[in-house]
């Protein structure tokens, strides 16, 4: 009927939630009703043989045993509508009994004893002669103090049974029209849940097939809203980052290739001779300077794939990050003083700072920093390396410059890997996203701040160690 | 989903409500009361004796023995049941009539109607009378007015018809077997009113009844208000009869069949004397009668003798003419009774500041030192009470306790008279 599925299975639920409700209510209805009709009839005849008993006492012969038209005369008091009516001694004999037959034997059921024993007895069984289920109710009736005769009141309840086998059919019958009516009405809402669950998971298996334009269609709410939300942006995302890679590998190739062009073709040239030493040594540092630059290449994504995987060891000891930074300011001395960049280092703290990291890659962090300041600042214009403490647990560094800035657009995106604002300036654009991480490993934080124009500045957070010993501080490089 | 599902739940709370008040799905269970079936044999029995009588009255006799309207004896000692019903037509010339059904195969027919006396079916017995192994019917009519005379017929059924062999007008009738011959003969007490009373005592013997003793008792009296039969000694049958006089006084006659005569064993009137109508019979159960006297009890002679009844009971003994069994006393509003335990004749009394409707006080006669006491309580009074004391009777709005302060336990029991 319904194929099967998170549909059917909803469907399946309120069924068995429904049926589950109704199947106790019929039964806790069919037992309350069954209590009532057995109650009702058990108390009507209880109420009349009390009231006929207390009767019996104030007004007909109580002392008058021997009188011809006792049992009689007990028999018409106590007589009750469409029932039999037996009076028996306290042995359980019939002494009298509205059928006019002459009684067999003493009656043995379960409410004779109780209504001898001066309790109100209730039985119901099958009658051993007719079959026929009936109901008893005994009561005793008291002659001079003691219970001395029981008045029993015997009634059919095959009609009541079959009345209350109507009552159970009917209700019944209700109940599974109620309970078909509710599973309509679950096709209907299992219909509004699993639509949307159908086409997200079809647009889903396209996406799964490599074809990323597709988008989901659709407002949905809630749940499914975000699911295929996420989707969605999930797959422009894939969209983005494969054109990023593909941008990396173009501009990867590229920077390669460079070098080996200037080393292929000066060692073609050599290859021929002739030429004078001072040619020569200039074609070997030619080629030397372009490996060094290949290599510096494969190491920058050595780092990178490391950081990428994890496995980025870092040899943590106290640092003094002022050593850092005038070492890095001297290693970048000579490209600045080819631009005429002037570099200043801009302490506001008195003492010396201390921190908790590998020297090396804090300062290949803020050799790359500077380097990039370096790459995009005008000829004749100034970097300033910034200190300051931030709190009583963090130092800020900060590199400022006045170069080309970084648009708005492109701020997000320049920590991304791969991202490159102009391809033709060389590199891999992996620097500030290496940077980034390694900072992070040092449990701090960089930002970019940037205004096209203007200029760009780097800032640093890193935790401050807290020095007790003078004796802990080493040499970076150690 | 979950406002469906309330919706839902509504909706079928709506339609229960419909299906389940409007129409008549749901009845008064009085009214599905029935009377219980009748096993098939007695139904068509009922059925069968209901299109033969065409519309009569089926009727009951006034008999507090018996008061079943239909029996099914085996009348002709064939080993097939006979149903005996009698039934009344108002406005025929005979009033009461018999009606002897036989039981062939599932079905019942109607074998033989015969006439009854009077009006009034007063009792109806089935007993082999005439000792020929066949029970016979025995029955008690009168016209309808308790003071005139009864009359008695037996009836004999052969599996044909039906003879009436014997018709006596009668006051109470007795089936015993008084001359210890081992056939049941019938004894019959006659009173002419404020004259005398005859006790006559018939057996059947070749074909009819014959009077095998008699006796005329001088009685000046309005009735004998209860008659039994059985044994006046071990040996000896007999019968005792209460006769009732003035307002209510009573006496008794002791009469046994001795040498196949009737001897009355206490002619004078006050041995047997009684001012409330006790009632004689087998107050013990032992088989053997006992005459019931009532007795002031001692210290009360000088109050008036309604006041407190004690009922003695006495059998008659050859050597001691009347030897005691028992004392009880008896609540005159009919509450309770309550015998005395046997020592307690002679020895003990009632205090004569004793009120029966309230408290009685049971004391020795030598020492005046209580024994028991019989108090009425209120329900609520009674819930202080009921630790030391026993629970004697209870009505709608009294309890009746007993407090005993010898071994005396409450003794009610059985031992009342049995009728």
């Amino acid at each position: 009927m319904i194929k099967r599925g998170i549909g059917r299975q909803i469907v399946l639920h309120y069924f068995i939630v429904v049926f589950v409700t109704l199947f106790m209510v019929e039964v806790i209805f069919s037992l309350a009703i069954r209590m009532y009709y057995y109650d009702t009839i058990k108390n009507h005849m209880y109420v009349h043989s009390t009231w006929a008993s207390d009767y019996f006492q104030k007004f007909v012969r109580l002392n008058a045993e021997r009188d011809p038209d006792y049992f009689t005369e007990m028999l018409r008091t106590f007589e009750l509508d469409n029932t039999e009516l037996l009076i028996l001694n306290n042995k359980g004999e019939v002494q009298a009994s509205s059928s006019g037959f002459q009684a067999d034997k003493a009656i043995q059921t379960s409410d004779v004893p109780q209504a001898a024993a001066g309790n109100v007895g209730t039985w119901i069984g099958r009658q051993t002669s007719t079959g026929e289920t009936v109901m008893a109710v005994s009561t005793p009736l008291q002659v001079r103090g003691e219970t001395r005769y029981i008045v029993r009141y015997l009634t059919s309840l095959e009609s009541v049974n079959s009345k209350l086998m109507n009552l159970t059919l009917v209700s019944v019958g209700v109940a599974g029209a109620v309970l078909a009516l509710v599973t309509l009405f679950s096709i209907g809402l299992a219909n509004s849940i699993v639509k949307p669950i159908n086409n997200i998971r079809a647009v889903s298996a396209q996406m799964a097939k490599g074809k990323f334009d597709v988008r989901i269609k659709g407002n949905y709410k809630y749940e499914l809203g975000e699911l295929a939300a996420t989707l969605n942006y999930m797959a422009q995302e894939i969209v983005r980052s494969n054109q990023i890679k593909d941008d990396f590998i173009s501009s990867i190739s590229h920077e390669l290739r460079t070098p080996l062009t200037g080393i292929k073709g000066w060692s073609e040239t050599l290859k021929l001779g002739g030429f004078d030493p001072e040619e020569t040594e200039l074609g070997m540092g030619i080629i030397a300077k372009e490996t060094d630059r290949l290599i510096g290449l494969v190491e920058e994504m050595l780092d990178f794939s490391k950081l990428q995987q994890n496995e980025m060891k870092l040899v943590i000891t106290v640092v003094n990050l002022k050593e850092i930074l005038q070492e890095t300011m001297l290693n970048v001395w000579a490209k600045a003083e080819q631009k005429g960049i002037q570099i200043k280092l801009d302490d506001h703290i008195e003492r010396g700072i201390y921190v908790n990291g590998d020297g090396n890659r804090l300062k290949q962090v803020f050799l790359n920093l500077v380097d990039n300041a370096i790459k995009f600042s005008a000829e004749n214009s100034w970097i300033h390396f910034v200190i300051k403490q931030q709190s009583d647990t963090q130092v800020l560094v900060e590199v400022v410059d006045s170069g080309i800035g970084i648009s708005h657009e492109h701020l997000n995106k320049v920590k991304d890997r791969f991202f490159q604002v102009n391809h033709q300036g060389g590199g891999t654009g992996l620097g500030l996203a290496i940077s980034q991480q390694l900072v992070e490993l040092h449990h701090g934080q960089m930002d970019i701040h940037s205004e096209l124009g203007v200029g760009t500045t780097v800032s640093v957070m890193l935790p401050i160690h807290e020095i007790k010993d003078e004796g802990e501080v080493s040499s970076p490089d150690g | 989903m979950m406002a469906g599902k309330r919706l839902t739940a509504r909706l079928a709370g709506c339609l229960l409500l419909i299906v389940l008040s409007g129409c008549s799905l749901i009845k008064d269970p009085k009214s599905l009361m029935e009377t219980p079936q009748l096993t098939s044999d007695k139904e068509s029995l009922i059925n069968v004796i209901n299109s033969e009588i065409k519309g009569a009255n089926i009727i009951r006799p006034r008999d507090v023995s018996d008061v079943s309207s239909i029996r099914t004896p085996d009348l002709n000692n064939d080993g097939v049941k006979e149903a005996i019903v009698f039934y009344e037509t108002p406005d025929a010339a005979v009033r009461i009539h018999g009606l002897i059904l036989e039981h062939h195969e599932d079905t019942w027919v109607p074998k033989v109607h015969f006439d009854g006396e009077g009006q009034v079916l007063e009792t109806f017995e089935i007993r082999d009378i005439t000792g020929d192994g066949r029970p016979d019917i025995i029955a008690g009519f009168t016209s309808g007015d308790e003071d005139l005379q009864k009359g008695l017929a037996v009836y004999t059924y052969d599996g044909n018809k039906v003879d009436k062999v014997l018709t006596l007008p009668y006051n109470h009738f007795l089936l015993d077997d008084l001359n210890n011959n081992n056939l049941l003969d019938i004894t019959v007490v006659n009173l002419k009113r404020d004259q005398n009373g005859t006790v006559t005592t018939y057996e059947f013997d070749n074909g009819s009844f014959k009077e095998i003793a008699t006796i005329q008792l001088d009685d000046p009296i309005k009735e004998y208000y209860n008659t039994v039969s059985g044994n006046i000694t071990p040996k000896i049958k007999g019968i005792i009869l209460d006769a009732a006089f003035g307002t209510h006084y009573a006496y008794s006659h002791v009469i046994a069949m001795i040498d196949g005569n009737l001897v009355d064993l206490l002619p004078s009137q006050d041995s047997t004397f009684k001012n409330f109508p006790v009632l004689s019979g087998d107050v013990d159960g032992d088989g053997i009668l006992e005459v019931g006297r009532s007795e002031k009890p001692r210290g009360w002679e000088s109050f008036s003798y309604d006041d407190i009844p004690l009922f003695s009971y006495y059998q008659w003994d050859e050597k001691e003419k009347m030897k005691f069994v028992m004392q009880q006393y008896m609540d005159l509003s009919g509450r309770f009774y309550f015998n005395l335990p046997k020592d307690w004749w002679g020895n003990v009394t009632i205090d004569t500041k004793s009120d029966p409707n309230e408290h009685l006080w049971f004391t020795k006669i030598d020492s005046g030192e209580k024994v028991a006491e019989i108090r009425f309580f209120s329900i609520s009074e009674w819930e202080r009470y009921k630790i030391d004391w026993q629970l004697l009777a209870r009505d709608n709005d009294k309890v009746i306790g007993f407090l005993s302060y010898t071994e005396a336990k409450i003794n009610k029991g059985e031992k009342e008279i049995k009728r």
